[in-house]
Order: structure tokens, then sequence, then C-alpha cells
């Protein structure tokens, strides 16, 4: 007798549906739902188990749209503490990475409009020296110019190339997301790629 | 169709959402113009390297404690059993209280009796406890404290072989770094017995060093 996840195969087993395993996706989903509903009844281990699986992707927003990285951290760990207090409203009606992600994207979001925490920021996005330097790295390097210079963009400008040109939401999603007109986020998207393209030829 | 006009729509243009007169305008006019033409090419190289950076980027550390920290803090969440797992988190997290829950919990993933204590392993775990001047409630506890860490290393000592040199060498730095730091709260609180701060400081850092050795303890199961 083989135990695969809460599945139990025995040797007889030739073929059927009821005890074969699920296929992966379907099963990693089987297994976060598990996870999502212990969580929701205040399992707090099966809560850390959420936090790992997705951290990765969190970070990597609020890492964006913060432009700095003890605020990343910061936000990253609101975003968490928030997921925990609305767990109860998640249904399952889609994966759970879904769900986090335009939670993660309104807390960033929150915070720089609060400007609670600019003054670090500003200190941060002051030093331009990068774009400075004549001749623009391939590669890695360039990836890391790119995500220093989403830092002058303003926050509007700045949200919506993240969301269209980073993480591939369509203008339509990006209005209902956060909240503004089609059309402005058409012209947030033209205004952040002509500062971009300014500021890395610079 | 002029320069202008061009620059209203390329945004759609190189998106894809351009169709029917329009698009044909513009390709018309972009086949026609230098201009055009390289600011197109930029275009499509800033969207190709904002679509090539990476979905997922870990935190340069680990961020949960500070996570299940405010969510301690803030009564959200609810110790409970939930089959053989165990919620490490109650509100308030008091040193004895944390310290009940870790021998509730080796009972559980070591399967020993709580009440049996066994002698610590010596790399990597406090060995004594300091009673000068400590109070009983919480030299009591850092006894069962000391207790349940020494288990977990002993449960864990038989595993290491299955762990890559790399990984018992972090364990056993974040170890080191864990145990200097509680000598040196135990200092300041033999100075200072009635000190809060301090005892929360040694609760929270006993619990840092059951948190490591759990995760250990968990990555050695799936091994």
């Amino acid at each position: 007798m083989v135990a695969v996840g809460s599945l139990t195969l025995t040797d007889s087993t030739a073929y059927n549906p009821k005890v074969l395993p699920l296929p992966r996706d379907e099963d990693r989903r089987t297994r976060e739902w598990e996870r999502v509903r212990a969580a929701q009844n205040g399992d707090l281990v099966a809560f850390e188990e959420l936090y790992r699986d997705n951290v990765g992707r969190v970070h990597s927003v609020c890492f964006r749209m913060a432009g700095d990285a003890a605020l990343a951290e910061e936000l990253t760990q609101d975003v968490f503490v928030r997921a925990w207090q609305k767990l109860s409203s998640f249904r399952g009606d889609s994966a759970f990475s879904t769900w986090l992600h335009p939670l993660t994207i309104n807390v960033a979001l929150s915070e720089r409009r609060s400007g609670r925490r600019r003054l670090a920021r500003v200190m941060h996005t002051d030093d331009l020296t990068p774009f400075e330097r004549p001749g623009r790295p391939a590669g890695p390097e360039a990836a890391l110019d790119l995500e220093r210079a989403l830092n002058i963009l303003p926050d509007g400008a700045m949200a919506v190339f993240v969301l269209h040109d980073v993480e591939g939401y369509k203008h339509e999603e990006i209005g209902e997301l956060i909240g503004v007109a089609t059309g402005t986020s058409k012209a947030q998207l033209h205004r952040a790629r002509r500062l971009l393209r300014e500021a890395l030829q610079s | 169709m002029t320069c202008g006009e061009v620059q209203e729509l390329i945004d759609d243009y190189v998106d894809g959402a351009l169709t029917g007169p329009e698009l044909h305008e513009v390709e018309l006019h972009i086949a026609s113009c230098a201009a055009c033409r390289e600011e197109e090419r930029q275009l499509r190289a800033l969207i190709a390297r904002a679509s090539a950076l990476p979905r997922e980027k870990a935190p340069p550390r680990d961020l949960w404690p500070g996570i299940a920290a405010r969510l301690g803090e803030h009564g959200d969440a609810r110790a409970r059993w939930s089959g053989t797992r165990r919620v490490l988190f109650s509100r308030p997290m008091g040193l004895a209280a944390a310290a009940a829950v870790a021998l509730a919990l080796l009972s559980v993933l070591v399967g020993r009796p709580t009440g049996q204590a066994t002698p610590p392993s010596p790399t990597g775990s406090i060995e004594t406890v300091s009673t000068k001047g400590t109070p009983a409630p919480v030299l009591a506890a850092e006894t069962d404290y000391v207790r349940a860490t020494g288990q977990l290393m002993d449960a864990l000592s038989a595993r290491r072989s299955g762990l890559s040199p790399e990984t018992v060498k972090a364990v056993d730095d974040n170890l080191k770094t864990i145990d200097d730091a509680l000598r040196q709260i135990r200092v300041a609180l033999d100075k200072d017995p009635g000190n809060r701060q301090l005892t929360k400081m040694l609760a929270s850092t006993h619990q840092k060093k059951l948190d490591l050795l759990l995760r250990l303890l968990k990555l050695t199961s799936q091994i």
C-alpha cells in the first residue's frame, strides 16, 4: 500500500479513478485549498505554508512598487497580515495566489498614496547616478536598471506600468483593480513608458 | 497620418490593440518614417525588458517571524489543535505559555512524554539555565524550553546525515547566533530580573530557536 498525499494506492489497483493520484496542478490546488480551510479556522501553521508558497510573488510586486528593500519587506508583511484578516472572504473560486494578487497591489498602492513612509523612498530615489553612466548594460544588470528606474515614475504611472507591462494585466482589469477609467490607465502607461525610456537612455 | 497622431496610437499599436483602418494607417506611417520606427523599436525593447523581469523575488530574510508576531499581538491567531499539527502562537505569547506550547508540540512531533527530561545535544543548545535572581516562573518556563529544544536536537541529530553540508552549516550558524543572543539576554536578566522587555526577548529568542528546529524537523521528514 502506498500513500500519495491524502490518497492511498493498493498493489491491486489497476485503474480506479477514485484512488489514483490527481493531476499535479489539481493536486496542488487541493492541498492549497486544504491549507486555506485550515487557516480560515485559525491554523497558523497552515497559513505559514501559504506564506511560503506565495511570498516570492508578493515580495516582487511590493519591491517594484515600493522601490525600497526595507519598505518592500514591511509591505510584504502587511500583505500577509491583511490576507489573514480577510481570509474568511476567500471562497476558493480561484487560486490563492490569484486572490492574493489584488490585495498585494492595493496594500502597495495604499502605502504610496499615504506617503506614510515616503521620506525613505525619496531619499533612495534621489540617487540617480545609475542612470547617468554611459552605455546600457545587458542581461541581469539591465533588469536591475529598469527596476531602479521605476522609482522615478509618479505613483499612478508606476502602478499601471507594473500591472500592465510586468504583470500582464489588461487596461480594463487595471481599471477595476485600482479604480481608474480605462482611458486613464492607457494615458498613465504612455506616460510611464516615455519617462522610463528617457531615464534609461540618459 | 502625422507623427503626432501616430504618437497617440503607438502604445495601442505595440500592444496589439489597434484594428482596422487605424492599424493600417499606423503601419503605413511607420514604414515610411524613421523617427517613428525608432520610437516603435524602443517601445518594444522596453516592453520586452519589463515582461522579462522575474515574477518572483524572495525577500532577503525570512519575514514569517515578524508576521506571526503581528498576528499574535493583534490577537488574530487562535491557538488550536489541528490533527497532528499545532498552532505555534497564542495571545499573549508569554514565556511560560510558549514553553508549554513547545512541550506539547514535542509530544506530537517527537513522541516523547513531556515530563521526561532528555539531556540536550552538545551542539547548538543551551545546557544550563542561570538561576541567579531569575523569577521562578521564568526559570521554570525556560527550563521547559531548554528541555524542549534539547529533545528536538536529539531527534534531529539522527537525521542530520540526510541534509546537505551547506544546510547543516547554515543551521549550526543560526543556532550559534541564537544561543549567543540567549546568553546575552540572560546576562542582562541576571542584572535586571524584573525587566519584562528582557523576559519577552528571551521568549521570542527561544521561540526562534524552536521554530528553526521545527522547520528542520519538517525538512528532514520530507527527505
